[in-house]
Parts: structure tokens; C-alpha cells; sequence
């Protein structure tokens, strides 16, 4: 299967602007810009039917659509590049390597929608991504790809790199949004959704960075070429970050609907040193995590949620034999503590609950009672609250307590591992 | 509209009313902790979630708006496990030591949990601790000069912050941390010390932010709330008095959307000391020999009537003279002129002892445009154009100053004039410091101005051709070099200001104190008044020329005619017909001369024409711009009663002194800025043998032989409502709850 985003992943200055040009890059945008109307650029995207790869897979093009046409108001686009889903690490690799590629998408995008500005809010530790875009903006202004006028098409577009402080939750839309007004990163209420207020209130696209990294290929190539890799209703490709115990961790862009098995063992080169697998997390921590027997499951948005998982952003989490399923979930809880905003009460003192209930059954402190005691909790969070941080924060939870429950009866009543084989006590 | 049902019952409410707001409405109850009716929905706490059809997930009631056929369930065992999750997740780190906290008896928590809440606890982990000092086992910080706060009560709801940013428009509270460290704070060294503070204790909903004045003083279930009015400023807010045995121990707001919203501000929330400090008078002072001698009522009495009656039998009515008072009540002020005019037989009354100068008299038709606020609070949001001169709202009235704030943030526009920059400078426009006195070239430089600016728009003008030329006439000589000269402010500053005011949609002026007190101040109002013709902001909503008066019931002691030429509802005392029919319901003559207003009584008394002198509540030598004057004419008195509730410096220059009653011991009402009479409440009885000013005013009568047949504020405010045209058509049963 040939590469889409990663077909230049290796070429080593793909990021200058230049190298983007002779590999065929930024001849989409002409296009866009004076072959296609918005409408048209709005219709294709939907055809494509490509989906949003931050992890909700919600259809690009109907995204977009929401946006009111007659406002007055001006209208912005933001892409997300705030990657922090424990596992995931594809939008960085596309950042760094080949930011045009995503600029590319975001003009046609902002064209779409008729935003005139656009921000790329950026995880603060990526320092080196947001310089890699910093200048490759640079370069787009020079040469004519941004400012006033783009390509003589009348068509102004402003875009603005915005570096985050490091929290999980500014990743959620609406923190995001908050995050770049200056406040605090808490979750807003919805509705209204950002499509029809966002930014200060003003009509808001908020996608992310692979799915933008995909329009101008669709731009180029037609929505039915799209459609027509992967999955009859997951189209296209996916990068999948794969990591943990695999002999080639990395990230593979592959279609939609390849799997799990072909992914671990023919891209991954299987399990480290040779260990049985043992559970698989599909899409980042906060999807339910599936057992080895489900190996032969499809990586698309409605197989795996068939399977009893999510696709998420797509990072595969691999782990063997030796792994411990109450200290998996222990370390899971332990981030969702640490990230949650704070803002909704079950999330807040929830996670922190889990987490404290989740220690001691790991230090072997924990009492039958505690397992119908988490159930509960994770009860009491789900749906209740006002982002998907805390349906997220039960997921590890729930699902590792379904699927290996012997493993935690065996840390309460054991006071130690199942799966240590003696050699480590807790 | 919309029509919903909410749990199988119809209700039918405007668009973009809440879930929560419509089911109110059909009185169905449901819990929040996060939400408050003047603060934006965050939808935070979780407690308010319902179900509703088609919705994958609970909704938070006071955020979702309703929908038409919307179909919403409060009761279903999903709502019911959703609340009881919330209220457990609250409470495992909550301290449970409600019978330690100072706001057992009155927490929300401590309430929501006894009707929905477990009874017993799930959690053995340790519970969160949010430690000041790691020496103390008590978590108390203080974040202000009135506040404790106690983060491990916290739930968390925000609304002290949101209060503070969204209300009070100040930065000194905020969040900070995250998660379930998230916590309730100030910056280093930046304590809450806005005017505003106190509101954050009133809005908690549990013990995690207590006041310093209150705390483990009394439990609240020991004390009773007495509704009242605050009498610290003319603004009127509606509070409770919270009282046990005849101390006050705290005031909170008593919402009046009319009035203040809900909301205090910190001078009338802990500006209540007053009332309880140890040097109120308890009983009547007689000066022997230069030393004040405690007496008993009926000697007092009898000594003061004695007094003034051979005062007038020697030197005639006319050598009497009362001092009412702007705080005191307008039953007080009712019976106070009533008395100097019928028992004593002498128009020589007036309250206005703080300046020098006196705004005329109003005329009975006029009434309204020199005396009172053209406008109600309310109409403040609404103007797109407020206009602010000589006033430092924050310091003279700081509630109509949160509406004049809330104005600006809505995107109104506002410009200030003032003498020196004030706080409120952050949300305006433009402030225009000018040179004291300055004022009316400044307004009749503007008018000009516009006048030659040609920034009319001739359709608006609202001045008939010859009164457009007397104004073209008088505005001619102020050239916009030389206004500048004389107000300080840059010509372009000037221009901008004329440019703005006449295109704004509707204009509402308000005056402070620098306007009412200042020599000109006729003028100055009358100045502003064509201004506004001028620009066709005459008669419009939203738009006047609004006083706002300094005291209690400033408006209201001038309502009630404690004026020398104005019997109550400004009936002049030549007004042969009017005044006729007041002594018919009197029952007695009225004088028909004018008698002296208080600098030309001080000026009588330096001249020897008066010789005795009753002053009720009010404190001259304190409140007169020159001390030493007032104090000369009042030694050189014959005889001075004071009425006081403390041994004020006039009082100590009296020969009798009569211990009258706080705002909280007696029943009566003020009139606040707005023209809004609203009734006090008694909450205690006056101190020791101290008596309610009205009733002293009645026991001074019937010593001196007239019977004032009074047995409550409530009939003298039935008289005054016969007798003045300004109070018709109320009655004492109508003022209850908001006033009117």
C-alpha cells in the first residue's frame, strides 16, 4: 500500500518549503483556490468521508458544514496539535517532518470555511515542532502561501502558531479554546458547539493535525479516490502509533481496516524477545483494552467498536506476559488524577479516588469490597461530566476490571502479582 | 416561547430560558451548587443533572436551554444515582466537622446531603488536606483583611470568583492548581480587598470562606434575620439583620432586583459596628454646670418643653429653629417638621447642614427635575451612554456603581468627568479631569461645541427655536480655547466627548456629591438638562439627569418637607390652597412665611434672632464645611436639644441630650436615589432607656400640650401619605418586600 502522509516521511528536508514544492507539495492549494468554491471544498471533504483522526472520528466535511453561513461574525480555524493521549505520537512526527504538508491543509481548510485566521495550538513540549512551523510559515508568507491575496485568488489567511502549557485536558476543543483566550484550561459547556461559537464566541473549526495533513491529497487526487482506501466507512489511511512491548515500535501509516495482527506482527516484527501478548490497548489509554484472542480484530472506527474498543487517535499499546493489569490500570489512573482539570466535581474527586483505591490494591492493601466500590465510582463518572476526561479516566478501569478481574482478586487476597512469576513482591 | 414537559407536567417559557429556570416555575426543586441566578452558568458541580429525551447523556439543568416538545425527567433513578454520586464525591475529602464550622446551620451541602445524600461513608483513603501551615492542625488562611478561607471545605463551586471577575470586576480571587489540587486563592501579597469582598462569604456555600467579624461569634440557628434597608448610603440595598438579644452580629444582601441584586457592598455588610458600640447614649444627658448629668425621661422631657416653650413666649416662634436629618426616618422627618410647625409655630426647619451652598427649593411641578433621579437603577444597564460627572461612584454609592460597571461590560459606553481619577476609570471610555469648578464651562463648552460643530441632527433637537438661540446665546462666550484653559482638558478631548454624546442612542447623566454641593449647582443641572434637549436625549428611556443624593433618605427627608419654604410633597407654605388643606388634616395654622434655611439660621443666631435649637439625628459640627462657625452659633444658643444616638460633637455642645434609636430599633422608612420608599425593620428594641426618634418627637408634643396621637411609623406614614402629594396613592402595606 502506498504512503499518503508519510510518503516523504523519510526524505530528510521535506520540512523546508522548497523540497515540499519538487515532491509535489502546494499544488492542491492553487487548485483549491480558484478550481473550487468553498461549497465545493466542504462537499469533496464530505464525500471523502474522512474522518477526524484526534480521536472522536467525526466526519471532517460535516465539521465544517456547521459553520454558519451568513454570520457576520468572523470565523476561525484552530488545528490541534495539543498530542497528549498517552501512546500517541503520529501529529508530531507530521509536525516535524512535514509541516507544509499540514499548511497546506489548513489553507484549503480556512479557505473552506472562510476563516481569515487560523492558529495551530501546539503542545508545549513540542518546542522543536513549533519552530519547525514557525518557520515554515515563514517561508509560506514569502512566498505567497499566506498573507493578503494568497496566489492573486483575493483570499487572506493569517496563521498563528499558539504553544500550550502542557496540559492533557487543552487538548478537549473547548479547553483548547479557553487556553488560547488566556484562561484557565477548563472544558465548556455543550452546546453550543464551536462550530457556531468558539473562539471569543465566534464560529470555530477545530481539526486535527492528521486529518488536516489528509485535504490536500483529497483536494488532488478526488474524494472517491479516498473513499475508496480503507474501510467502506473508515476511508483513507491512518498512522498508527504503535509502542510497547513490540520489536519495532514507531509509527506505521497504514489503511483503515488493517489488522491488529498484520500491524504487531508484519509492521511491529512482533512481541519483544518473544513473549506472548497479553492485551493490547488500540486507540490510547483511554479506549478499552482488548485481549490477545482478538488479534484478527480490523484498526477502523466501526470494527474495533464492534470488538468492545475505540479507535482513538490510533495508538497501539502493546503488552506481554510479564505485564501486571492492576499496575497498567494503577499508572492509567495515576495520569487521569493528575490531568483532570478540576472543573466538574466526579471527575475531579473521582479520579483521585480511583487512583488512591487503585494504590492500594497494588501495594496490596486492598479489600474485596473495592472492586464493586470502583465499579461504582467508575459509575458515578461516566456521562456525569462536563468533558470526555472522565468517561475517559473509567475506561482503564472498567475495562482491565472486566477482562482481568482474577488478576486484581488475585493482588487483594495475594497481597501481591499474579504475574510476576516470584520475582517481584509488592 | 417554548413548551415543555418536565416530569409529565406542561410548562410553557421564553426561548433561551433554562431547563432549571422553567421547572421553577412549576415548582419542581431542583439541587445546585454552582449556580447563580447573576453569575453565567459554568455547569461545574454536576448536582443540577436531569434526564431528557433524546439525549445520550444527563443535561445540567442550569445551563441546557429548553427546546419546544423538549421532554425532561428530574426524578429517574438515573438523576437520583447522578446527585447521590456528586453529593459522595463532595463529601469523601470534606471535613466533617459541621459542629466546628461556622456555617453549620446554613450550608448548602449540609442541606443537599440531608435530602439526598448517604448515610454512611465508602471511603478509608485520608482525606485531602490543603495545609497553610504545617504547624497548626487548622487549615485557615487569610486572603483578606475580612476573609478566612478554609480549602478543605471548598466544593469548589467558583461562584466567589466568578463573582469577583464577572461582578466586581476586580482580578484578586482566583483558581489556581489543578484537578483535586485545584484550590481557591490569592496571589502573593494581593489580598481580596475590593469593596465588594464580603460577598464572596454571603455567596460560599459552605464554611470555606467565613468573614473575620462573624466567625464563631454566635450560631446562626441562635440569631434572627430582621428585614431592612442598609443606612450607609443612598443606594437603598435591601439586607437582613441577623440579631441576638439587641447585638447585630452580621448583615447580608436581602435581594431586590429593583435596588441592589443581591448584592452589598463591604461599607453596609461590616459597616454595622455602630449600632453595637459601647458609647451609644442609653438615657437622657442634662448639662449641670457644664457636666453632662444622666436624668430620666420625664424630667428631660419636661425641662426641654419647658425650655423652648418660654422661647417662644419671650422671643416668638420665630426664634425657634429644628435641625432634622437625612438618616433619620421619613416618619421622623414627617413628625419633625410637623412639630417645628404646629406645636413650635415656625417654618425655621432644614436638614441640609453639609454644605454652603443649598439647591432652590423645587417647585411642585418640577419635582422630579431637580430633586430626584430621572431614571431607575434598573435603566442603568439599558443606557448606551452613561455619563458620569463629579461623582466617585465607587466611594458614594457603590451598588449603582456595579450597575454602571455591569453597563460598560455589556459594551455601553461610559465616560467619566470627575475632579481626580477614580477606580471606575478601568471601565470607561474616557475620564475628563477637570479643575475643580470647572464644571459648568466644561458642560457649556461641550454644548457649544456641538452647537458649532455642527454634530446635530436637527430632528432631534428638542428645543423650541427661541430656546435654542437663549442657549446659543449663553454657551456663545465659551470658545473652546478658552474651556480648555479653564477645565485643563485638551480641546480634542472636548471635541471627541461632544462627538460621542451626540451620537449615542440614549444618554443618562448621574451627579455625585461635587454636583449637588457645588455653588453652581443650579446652573450646572439646568446646564445639563439643555444638554440633553440638545441632543435629543429629553424624554426618552434611559435617558436623564439623575442626582444621586448621598445619605439614607436624603430624598426622602426633602419629600417629607423638612425645607423652610416646603411643607411635605413641596407644598410651598404661601401656597394658600394646598396649605389650607394640609391644616385641615393637621388641624392647626401653618405659618405662611418662609422661615430660614440652616446658613441663614446659623447667621440668626450669630445675629441673636434664635435662641433655641432642636437637633434630631443630625451632627453639624462635624458635617458643616466650616466647624468653628457652627460651633460659635450653637454655644451662643439659649437652649440646645440634641436627639442623638451618640454623644456626637454637637451633642456635646447641647444642654439637653435625648438618646434616640439606631436604623435596626426602630420601624420607618427611607426613600433611596431612585425615589424608592422602603420600610426598615425593627429588629431589637431601642438600647437600654434610649426611645425611637418618632416617639421622642410625640412624648416633646404632648409635654408642650399637642397631642401627636401616633402609636406606629406605620400611622404617621398614613398621614404623610394624606398630606403629601408626593406619597399619594401609597400605603404602608405596599412597601413590603421590594418597596415602592
Amino acid at each position: 500500500m502506498e504512503k499518503i502522509l508519510f510518503r516523504h516521511i523519510d526524505v530528510s528536508d521535506q520540512y523546508k518549503i522548497d523540497t515540499y514544492i519538487r515532491n509535489g507539495g502546494y499544488r492542491a492549494l492553487p487548485e483549491a483556490l480558484k478550481e473550487h468554491t468553498p461549497d465545493e471544498l466542504i462537499e469533496l471533504v464530505k464525500k471523502s468521508n474522512l474522518r477526524g483522526r484526534g480521536g472522536a472520528g467525526f466526519p471532517a466535511g460535516l465539521k465544517w458544514s456547521f459553520v454558519p453561513k451568513d454570520s457576520p461574525q468572523p470565523r476561525f480555524l484552530l488545528c490541534n496539535a495539543d498530542e497528549g493521549e498517552p501512546g500517541t505520537f503520529k501529529d508530531r512526527a507530521l509536525i516535524e517532518n512535514d509541516p507544509h504538508q499540514l499548511l497546506e491543509g489548513i489553507i484549503i481548510a480556512s479557505y473552506a470555511i472562510g476563516a481569515h485566521r487560523a492558529f495551530i495550538y501546539i503542545r508545549g513540549e513540542f518546542a522543536f515542532g513549533a519552530k519547525r512551523l514557525q518557520e515554515a510559515i515563514r517561508e509560506c508568507y514569502q512566498k505567497g502561501y499566506l498573507g493578503n491575496n494568497i496566489l492573486g485568488s483575493g483570499f487572506d489567511l493569517d496563521v498563528d502558531v499558539y504553544r500550550g502549557g502542557g496540559a492533557y485536558i487543552c487538548g478537549e476543543e473547548t479547553s483548547l479554546l479557553e487556553s488560547i483566550e488566556g484562561k484557565r484550561g477548563t472544558p465548556r459547556l455543550k452546546p453550543p458547539f464551536p462550530a457556531s461559537v468558539g473562539l471569543y464566541k465566534n464560529p470555530t473549526v477545530i481539526n486535527n493535525v492528521e486529518t488536516l495533513s489528509n485535504i490536500s491529497y483529497i483536494v488532488l487526487n478526488g474524494a472517491e479516490w479516498f473513499a475508496n482506501i480503507g474501510m467502506p466507512k473508515s476511508t483513507g489511511t491512518k498512522i498508527f502509533s504503535l509502542s510497547g512491548h513490540v520489536k519495532c515500535p514507531g509509527n506505521y501509516e497504514l489503511p483503515m481496516g488493517v489488522t491488529l495482527r498484520e500491524l504487531i506482527f508484519e509492521h511491529g516484527g512482533g512481541i519483544k524477545d518473544d513473549r506472548q501478548l497479553k492485551a493490547v490497548i488500540p486507540g490510547g489509554v483511554s479506549t478499552p483494552i482488548l485481549t490477545a484472542n482478538l488479534l484478527d480484530v480490523k484498526m477502523d472506527f466501526e470494527s474495533l467498536y464492534e470488538a468492545g474498543s475505540l479507535l482513538g487517535s490510533g495508538a497501539t499499546i502493546v503488552m506481554d506476559e510479564s505485564t501486571c493489569m492492576v499496575k497498567v490500570a494503577y499508572r492509567i489512573s495515576k495520569f487521569f488524577e493528575h490531568e483532570s482539570c478540576g472543573k466538574c466535581v466526579p471527575c475531579r474527586e473521582g479520579t483521585r479516588w480511583i487512583r488512591q483505591i487503585m494504590q492500594r490494591i497494588k501495594n496490596g492493601k486492598g479489600r474485596e469490597e473495592d472492586l464493586d466500590l470502583l465499579r461504582d465510582i467508575c459509575a458515578n463518572i461516566a456521562g456525569n461530566t462536563v468533558c470526555p476526561l472522565g468517561d475517559a479516566a473509567v475506561v482503564p478501569i472498567t475495562s482491565t476490571m472486566e477482562k482481568f478481574r482474577d488478576e486484581y482478586e488475585y493482588h487483594i487476597r495475594h497481597k501481591r502479582c499474579m504475574v510476576d512469576l516470584g520475582k517481584r513482591f509488592v | 416561547m417554548a413548551t415543555l414537559t418536565i416530569d409529565g407536567k406542561q410548562v410553557t417559557v421564553e426561548e433561551g430560558t433554562t431547563i432549571l429556570k422553567a421547572a421553577e416555575k412549576l415548582e419542581i426543586d431542583i439541587p445546585t451548587f454552582c449556580f447563580h441566578d447573576k453569575l453565567e452558568a459554568e455547569g461545574s458541580c454536576r448536582m443540577c443533572l436531569v434526564e431528557v429525551e433524546k439525549m445520550w447523556k444527563l443535561q445540567a439543568a442550569c445551563a441546557t436551554l429548553v427546546s419546544e416538545g423538549m421532554v425532561v425527567k428530574t426524578d429517574t433513578p438515573q438523576v437520583r444515582a447522578a446527585r447521590k454520586g456528586v453529593l459522595e464525591f463532595l463529601l469523601i475529602n470534606h471535613p466533617l466537622d459541621c459542629p466546628v464550622c461556622d456555617k453549620g446551620g446554613e450550608c448548602e451541602l449540609q442541606n443537599l446531603l440531608f435530602k439526598y445524600g448517604s448515610d454512611k461513608s465508602r471511603y478509608v483513603e485520608e482525606k485531602r488536606r490543603f495545609i497553610v501551615d504545617p504547624q497548626s492542625k487548622y487549615d485557615d488562611l487569610a486572603v483578606g483583611p475580612q476573609i478566612i478561607r478554609n480549602m478543605n471545605r471548598c466544593i469548589l463551586c467558583r461562584k466567589c470568583v466568578r463573582f469577583i471577575t464577572e461582578i466586581a470586576g476586580e482580578a484578586d480571587l482566583g483558581t489556581f492548581g489543578r484537578g483535586s489540587k485545584s484550590e481557591i486563592n490569592v496571589l502573593p501579597d494581593i489580598p481580596v480587598d475590593n469593596p465588594y469582598s464580603g460577598n464572596v462569604v454571603e455567596i460560599c456555600p459552605v464554611g470555606a470562606l467565613t468573614s473575620k467579624s462573624f466567625r464563631y461569634k454566635v450560631r446562626v440557628w441562635q440569631t434572627k434575620a430582621t428585614p431592612s434597608i442598609c443606612p450607609l448610603c443612598g443606594d437603598g440595598c435591601n439586607v437582613k439583620l441577623w440579631t441576638k438579644d439587641d447585638k447585630i452580629y452580621r448583615v447580608t444582601s436581602r435581594r431586590n432586583d429593583f435596588v441592589d441584586e443581591g448584592f452589598l457592598c463591604d461599607k453596609g455588610r461590616f459597616g454595622f459596628e455602630f449600632v453595637n458600640h459601647p458609647h451609644r447614649l442609653k438615657q437622657p444627658l442634662i448639662k449641670k454646670n457644664g457636666k453632662f448629668l444622666p436624668a430620666d425621661w420625664e424630667e428631660a422631657i419636661k425641662l426641654v418643653a419647658s425650655k423652648f416653650k418660654t422661647t417662644r413666649e419671650q422671643s416668638g416662634a420665630d426664634s425657634l429653629a429644628g435641625v432634622g436629618s437625612s438618616k433619620l426616618t421619613n416618619e421622623e422627618n414627617y413628625l419633625f417638621q410637623k412639630f417645628f410647625r404646629v406645636v413650635m409655630g415656625t417654618n425655621n426647619v432644614d436638614h441640609r447642614v453639609n454644605s454652603r451652598h443649598l439647591l432652590p427649593s423645587p417647585s411642585l411641578k418640577a419635582k422630579n427635575q431637580i430633586y430626584s433621579t430621572t431614571n431607575s437603577i434598573n435603566e442603568i444597564e439599558k443606557a448606551k451612554l452613561i455619563f458620569v460627572l463629579g461623582c466617585d461612584l465607587l466611594k458614594e454609592h457603590p451598588i449603582i456603581n456595579l450597575r454602571v460597571m455591569k453597563s460598560a461590560m455589556r459594551g455601553n459606553a461610559l465616560i467619566l468627568a470627575n475632579i481626580e481619577s477614580t477606580r471606575l476609570n478601568r471601565f470607561a471610555q474616557d475620564e475628563l479631569i477637570y479643575k475643580k469648578g470647572s464644571e459648568l464651562t466644561l458642560i457649556n463648552g461641550v454644548a457649544r461645541e456641538i452647537i458649532k460643530g455642527k454634530l446635530l441632527d436637527a430632528d432631534r433637537v428638542r428645543l423650541s427655536n427661541s430656546e435654542m438661540e437663549k442657549l446659543r446665546e449663553k454657551v456663545q462666550p465659551f470658545d473652546s480655547q478658552k474651556v480648555s484653559q479653564t477645565t485643563e482638558i485638551s480641546s480634542d478631548k472636548i471635541k471627541n466627548f461632544a462627538n460621542t454624546i451626540t451620537k449615542a442612542e440614549t444618554v443618562m447623566i448621574l451627579c455625585g456629591k461635587e454636583i449637588i454641593t457645588h455653588p453652581q449647582s443650579t446652573e450646572i443641572i439646568d446646564s445639563l438638562y439643555d444638554f440633553l434637549r440638545l441632543t435629543g436625549h429629553q424624554d426618552k428611556d434611559s435617558c436623564g439627569v439623575n442626582l444621586l443624593w448621598e445619605d439614607c433618605n436624603s430624598l426622602g427627608t426633602l419629600d417629607c418637607g423638612v425645607l423652610p419654604d416646603r411643607l411635605p410633597g413641596y407644598i410651598h407654605v404661601s401656597d394658600e390652597a394646598l396649605r389650607k388643606k394640609v391644616e385641615g388634616i393637621w388641624n392647626a395654622k401653618i405659618p405662611d412665611k418662609p422661615g430660614l434655611d440652616f446658613n441663614l439660621l446659623l447667621e440668626a443666631v450669630h445675629q441673636g434672632k434664635i435662641k433655641a435649637m432642636y437637633i434630631a439625628g443630625a451632627d453639624p459640627v462635624s458635617e458643616y464645611p466650616e466647624e468653628d462657625y457652627v460651633k460659635d452659633a450653637l454655644e451662643k444658643l439659649d437652649f440646645l436639644m440634641v436627639q442623638s444616638i451618640f454623644l456626637t460633637e454637637t451633642a456635646k455642645l447641647a444642654h439637653v441630650v435625648l438618646p434616640g434609636a439606631s436604623f435596626a430599633e426602630k420601624d420607618g422608612t427611607f426613600t433611596n436615589v431612585e425615589r424608592r420608599i422602603q420600610k426598615l425593620g425593627k429588629a431589637f428594641d431601642p438600647l437600654a432607656n434610649s426611645k425611637a426618634d418618632w416617639y421622642i418627637i410625640c412624648m416633646l408634643a404632648q409635654s408642650m400640650g399637642y397631642n401627636f396621637d401616633f402609636n406606629s411609623p406605620a400611622q404617621i406614614f398614613e398621614e404623610l401619605v394624606r398630606v403629601s402629594p408626593v406619597h399619594t396613592k401609597l400605603s404602608w402595606q405596599d412597601l413590603n418586600e421590594t418597596g415602592k
